[in-house]
């Protein structure tokens, strides 16, 4: 109950002005009001994710990567490339450039030959956590297969293993620490290297919502 | 060898499964779970396409003897699992007889197919339609039937299946933890394959797609089957 006072405490900062995704385009692409760095470069032009350090933005929730852009720009998410970056950006830019990355749906490819013992670790953590060890589910707040849960629990299937295996490890470390009421730092506090390696592994390899053929 | 794949055949069908499942509770218990068991969903996916990872199965139209003696063997600890384990156990025989029966019942989608290497597939297909005779493998359509679709009763299908599922049961067989095979037949032919070999037939037979039986016949080209997808009834009058 708690929790959740508190993401609807969030989400009731959100934004009133519906987002202008072609602003948020230009932002993207590096030609925004601020003149920006483009987020295309790292990021992608459709989103997707330019190298496994750089996480996949294509379809995620808005207000989640809004509210990530917020974070980076006040400290409370620390990072020494996405802080500059977001305290030259106004707030308007930040809502376009969030509803621009939501609104796209970028081709997704599997890594070839996953370890089929550690998917499944992974998997089974993610869907239904260990009540032994005090974890709970990714599922829970993430939804099924980790495939989000709009406003603010971003979608988790098809994300960069790399860049996952990363968040956790600073969740765990508590050097990020900018999610509500610090539930993930105590999750991944839960977590040893071999669950963090296995969950990055097996989110990386779950599709992302909405493409069976 | 025919004489071998009867006796396996007999072997394998319990009478304890009378394909009376019923689907409908299957599809409660499989979609909602209950006080201690788990939805089958949550991992299996939707309709039991899984979510396109491999971690797990697709239950998707798969055999229904053969998902209810997978649960027995879960339960039994013949085919050893720390997750399934305790789910099957949980279950009744009634239970695992329906949700079968459900799973069995049902269709889905596929997810998109992972780029494939070329000369992987075709050592696969090759294992698969062939085996390998200088190592004494037999081919996998020899008992999972045509293009590795299943055969009744209990060898299930493996095209469409996942391949980090397939080839980590082609591991766990080798390595005998996985033991719930008619006379350990899968044992003895995971015993006498290579990492590639496993990981090509693999690759391949998750890239294979079960035929479109309602479309046969409906092509405008070519020779029309008698099977057009009308009701099997309509024919009962023609001779």
């Amino acid at each position: 109950m708690l929790l959740l006072g508190a993401v609807l405490g969030i989400a009731g900062a959100a934004n009133a002005r519906a987002p202008d995704l072609a602003q948020g385009r230009a932002v993207a692409l590096g030609g925004g009001p601020s003149d920006q760095q483009a987020c295309a470069a790292c990021h992608g032009a459709n989103g997707e994710g330019t190298m496994p350090i750089y996480p996949r933005l294509a379809g995620q929730a808005a207000f989640y990567l809004y509210k990530q852009l917020l974070d980076f720009r006040s400290g409370e998410r620390e990072s020494a490339v996405m802080g500059p970056i977001a305290q030259r950006l106004s707030p308007r830019e930040m809502e376009d450039v969030a509803g621009f990355y939501a609104a796209l749906n970028a081709p997704y490819t599997p890594a070839p030959n996953p370890d089929g013992a550690q998917l499944q670790q992974g998997g089974t953590l993610a869907a239904v956590g260990s009540s032994g060890r005090n974890i709970q589910p990714c599922a829970n707040c993430h939804g099924q297969a980790g495939s989000g849960m709009p406003p603010s629990f971003p979608y988790l299937a098809g994300q960069s293993g790399v860049y996952l295996a990363g968040q956790l490890a600073a969740f765990r470390q508590g050097s990020r620490r900018n999610d509500p009421l610090n539930v993930m730092g105590r999750i991944a506090g839960q977590l040893n290297e071999s669950d963090i390696t296995a969950l990055a592994a097996y989110f990386a390899h779950v599709y992302p919502p909405g493409r069976t053929e | 060898m025919r004489l071998t794949l009867a006796l396996l055949c007999l072997l394998a069908a319990s009478p304890a499964y009378a394909e009376q499942g019923d689907r409908m509770r299957g599809a409660a218990l499989a979609d909602q779970g209950r006080n201690g068991v788990p939805a089958c969903r949550s991992c299996h996916g939707d309709k039991g396409i899984g979510d396109g990872s491999g971690a797990f199965p697709r239950l998707t139209g798969q055999l229904g003897f053969y998902l209810y003696k997978q649960l027995k063997d879960f339960a039994a600890g013949t085919r050893p699992s720390p997750v399934m384990s305790p789910i099957a156990a949980a279950l009744s025989d009634r239970e695992m007889q329906d949700v079968a029966a459900y799973y069995s019942s049902v269709q889905g989608p596929f997810f998109p197919l992972p780029i494939l290497d070329a000369k992987l597939a075709q050592r696969g297909g090759m294992i698969s339609a062939a085996g390998i005779p200088e190592r004494n493998v037999p081919a996998c359509i020899a008992c999972h039937g045509p293009a590795a679709s299943g055969m009744q009763p209990s060898f299930p299908y493996l095209a469409g299946q996942y391949a980090p599922y397939l080839e980590y049961q082609l591991d766990q067989f080798r390595l005998n933890r996985r033991q719930n095979s008619p006379l350990n037949v899968m044992n003895d032919i995971a015993a006498r394959m290579t990492e590639d070999d496993m990981r090509a037939v693999s690759e391949y037979l998750a890239a294979v797609r079960p035929p479109d039986l309602s479309r046969i016949g409906a092509s405008s080209t070519g020779p029309a089957s008698p099977y057009t997808g009308a009701p099997l009834a309509t024919y009962q009058g023609t001779r």
